[in-house]
């Protein structure tokens, strides 16, 4: 009910009361003393009692209902005001799309998703959508991408999308081989061999040199060419490689880690203070577009990209050298040789640290796949007809 | 068919002489009031033709009532309803 608690103060109450029931107006009484009383009126009567010509001083003391949320918004108007503009203004971010995110290593793949997403509605800074969109616009990529694309979901997360993507494996045909024959990539010792077709030439533990013929693709009966094939097989072999490293004996290390988000950011002195970022990345590489910037005082506010950074601190020592360095020689050996190798035997053939680095000499031997294809000289080949004939 | 009609009536009724109590309650007519130790009730008066510390005289439709007693202040004033603080002694009860 919306209502006034009104406090009359002045001599004889009751001429007072009197013209209330002169005037019809209506009241509760609530409380009473000699010279006062306290009344509950509806608000049309206290604007009413508001009229009367009276000598009593008239104090409000309560409100209920209406006159109470009044007088609250004129008493606490920029307090009210702002909380409902955070509000708002929340409701209104918590509505728009602030990321979009394709999950898949193949950029154009991404590239193409993102372009469709726009295409059917679904862009960055616009308004999320609802559930039926979601799917329609998932159906139709499904619909335009189905030569690329075997499946694919839309799904919100807080403020962003994420979109998985599983693409349509298209199986190549294979290429009809011409006749060749297996080669060394490189000089090494024979391990093992694995051929499916062809002949093998070679056998294991025998030292070969770079370019000999493995396995052949000239298929012979007593010096007699009986068929050309395209030879197939794998060799692994040992080679030796000596890897030089020079460190230094301390090392940080900055990575990337692919996330990264756009934060609004107060700078004051050396403090950075973020809006709305509820999850601050512990190190990141920062890019800031000034938005407003005070001439004189250190006070600026930035729209700020940030990109998550990991940061690794290595110290190398002489007791744990070969165990932290061993990893990095592999790693090295591995960037230039491909992950498909074994190491058989390490060592160390030179140390020594000058003006804080370490200078490193290592011997590795590794099993390799030393397996290369060379296709055969049909010229080279004696023809067996013309011999004949 | 005659069985619906007498299950009707019976249950027109059965409600009427439910209903009828509940409407009395929520929308009194008539005028009455009620007497308790401390204080009067008063429903449906039409005006209040005078207040004092021992009387107060009240027009209702047909009638008008005189209270007598001692103490009296008007606690409650509505339209329809009247609530009187004090002791009541003597009503008087005259018909227009």
């Amino acid at each position: 009910m919306n209502s006034y608690y009104i406090k009359i103060e002045g001599k004889r109450i009751y001429r007072f009361i009197e013209n209330l029931i002169r005037f019809k107006i209506n009241f509760q009484k609530i409380k009473e003393g000699s010279n006062y009383c306290v009344l509950e009126v509806t608000m049309e009567d206290f604007e009413r009692i508001k009229k009367l010509h009276t000598s009593y001083q008239i104090t409000v003391v309560k409100r209920k209902g209406l006159p109470y949320f009044i007088y609250l918004w004129k008493k606490k108007k920029l307090f009210l005001g702002v909380c409902l503009f955070c509000f708002f203004l929340l409701t209104f971010l918590s509505h728009l799309i602030f990321d979009i995110k394709v999950i898949h290593t193949d950029k154009d793949l991404r590239d193409t998703i993102y372009a469709d997403l726009k295409e059917f509605g679904l862009e960055k800074y616009h308004f999320k959508i609802n559930y039926q969109k979601k799917e329609e616009i998932r159906n139709k990529i499904l619909e335009k991408e189905k030569d690329i694309i075997e499946w694919l979901e839309i799904e919100e997360v807080g403020t962003t999308y994420q979109i998985k993507v599983i693409p349509r494996v298209q199986k190549e045909e294979e290429e009809e081989l011409a006749p060749r024959s297996v080669v060394a990539k490189k000089s090494g010792m024979i391990l093992s061999i694995e051929a499916s077709t062809g002949e093998v030439v070679v056998q294991r533990n025998q030292y070969v040199e770079k370019g000999q013929e493995l396995i052949t693709g000239i298929i012979k009966n007593k010096e007699e060419v009986k068929a050309l094939v395209p030879a197939t097989g794998k060799v692994y072999a040992e080679v030796w490689y000596d890897v030089k490293m020079s460190l230094p004996l301390k090392y940080r290390e900055e990575s990337k880690t692919g996330e990264q988000k756009q934060v609004l950011e107060l700078h004051f002195l050396n403090k950075d203070y973020s809006f709305f970022d509820f999850s601050p990345y512990a190190t990141s590489k920062n890019t800031e577009k000034v938005l407003w910037k005070h001439p004189l005082l250190p006070f600026k506010i930035t729209y700020t990209k940030k990109e998550e950074v990991e940061v690794e601190e290595t110290r190398y020592d002489e007791g744990d050298l070969l165990e932290k360095v061993e990893p990095l020689a592999l790693s090295k050996l591995q960037e230039q040789l491909g992950e498909d190798i074994e190491i058989l035997e390490r060592k160390v053939l030179k140390k020594s640290t000058n003006l804080g680095r370490i200078e490193l000499e290592l011997f590795f031997k590794v099993k390799e796949d030393i397996t290369a294809y060379q296709d055969i000289d049909l010229q080279s080949i004696p023809n067996q007809e013309e011999e004949e004939s | 068919m005659s069985s619906f009609i007498l299950h009707k009536s019976i249950l027109g009724d059965v409600s009427m002489r439910l209903w009828n109590p509940i409407e009395d309650y929520i929308e009194d007519r008539e005028f009455h009031f009620d007497v308790f130790d401390d204080r009067i009730h008063v429903v449906n008066y039409l005006e209040i033709l005078s207040v004092g510390d021992e009387k107060i005289i009240i027009l209702g439709p047909h009638q008008k009532i005189y209270l007598y007693g001692s103490s009296f202040s008007l606690s409650k004033l509505f339209d329809q309803e009247l609530l009187i603080d004090g002791k009541l002694l003597k009503v008087e009860v005259t018909y227009e």
